[in-house]
């Protein structure tokens, strides 16, 4: 399967799903006037690639510094894909980094990790 | 002639930052939540994250680039985009996010409701009410109403979330929304 990359730009994050060395990142800011036009192609690309990594490890790294609602809402339906891929045997380790000086961004990582039952990080740097 | 000193120090009566009138865009607000950034590091004495104010002011424009997307075939729709502003200036202890907009009549009971509702919450009630509508809530951001990025104004600022009407006619009314951060 082909690796997704998107260059960062000033309202959307980078996304680097490498397929070869099964290592995910998204970092940056989220809040484009239309999230859901901009996360469609990494919930696809997800859902086809987590579908194939039953009995595999599959690193994933996040770093979100800022996300509006319907940003958060895309994250969300990420994280969905993540605990279900989870249940069906993809051995998932998420790292959420967070900026140590910025409790925003540890609220938005300690949220998220509450309903979720697969490995989840939160990494403080 | 326009005076626009007047202007000016009337703006700077409200202790106002920043301030776009006008038609919204997405590039304006990218581009005004750089500004805040520099300027609410530049604030002296005032501990203040930025990232709450950039929150509650980029809730408050998208809710307004979405409503005039969502009444593009208003009647009135050049109206209700031109009638946008939006205003970041200095509190007390902090800071406000003021923004404004025309809205259609007939929405305005069901906007006061959600406002009114939101701030007779505590915050985990408030917690509790985003995620359930975070859950429940469409994937087009235009077709919703303004219910998840109220939800995070009430959480990220100091309630309660001030509102003012003024009717100008039978079908609009002007609406602003005032948040303390």
């Amino acid at each position: 399967m082909e690796s997704l990359y998107i260059k960062e730009s000033k309202s959307t994050p980078l996304v680097d799903f490498n397929a070869i060395n099964d290592k995910l990142i998204i970092k940056g800011q989220s809040y484009p006037e239309d999230s859901f036009a901009f996360f469609k192609p990494l919930l696809e690309w997800l859902k086809e690639y987590l579908f194939g990594k039953v009995g595999q490890e599959v690193g994933i790294e996040i770093t979100i510094t800022y996300t509006n609602t319907s940003s958060s809402k895309c994250i969300m339906m990420i994280l969905d894909l993540i605990e279900s891929a989870y249940e069906k045997g993809v051995i998932t380790r998420l790292k959420w980094i967070c900026n140590e000086h910025n409790e925003y961004e540890l609220e938005c990582a300690e949220e998220f990790k509450e309903d979720y039952t697969f490995p989840f990080e939160i990494v403080l740097v | 002639m326009l005076h626009l000193q007047t202007l000016k120090k009337s703006l700077e009566e409200y202790r106002v930052l920043i301030c776009f009138s006008g038609q919204f865009s997405q590039g304006i607000v990218e581009q005004l939540c750089d500004s805040i950034k520099g300027q609410i590091t530049e604030v002296e004495g005032i501990k203040q994250n930025p990232m709450k104010v950039i929150s509650v002011f980029v809730e408050q424009a998208q809710n307004i680039i979405n409503y005039n997307l969502k009444n593009l075939n208003h009647k009135n729709s050049e109206q209700l985009l031109e009638s946008s502003i939006v205003t970041i200036g200095k509190s007390a202890d902090g800071f406000f996010v003021t923004s404004g907009n025309i809205i259609d009549n007939k929405d305005l009971d069901d906007l006061i409701h959600k406002i009114d509702f939101l701030n007779s919450l505590m915050p985990d009630e408030l917690k509790q009410q985003y995620k359930e509508i975070i859950r429940r809530e469409g994937h087009v951001d235009h077709e919703r109403g303004a219910g998840l990025g109220l939800i995070q104004m009430a959480r990220k600022a100091k309630l309660p979330l001030e509102y003012k009407n003024y009717r100008i006619n039978d079908e609009l009314t002007y609406f602003q929304i005032n948040a303390n951060c």
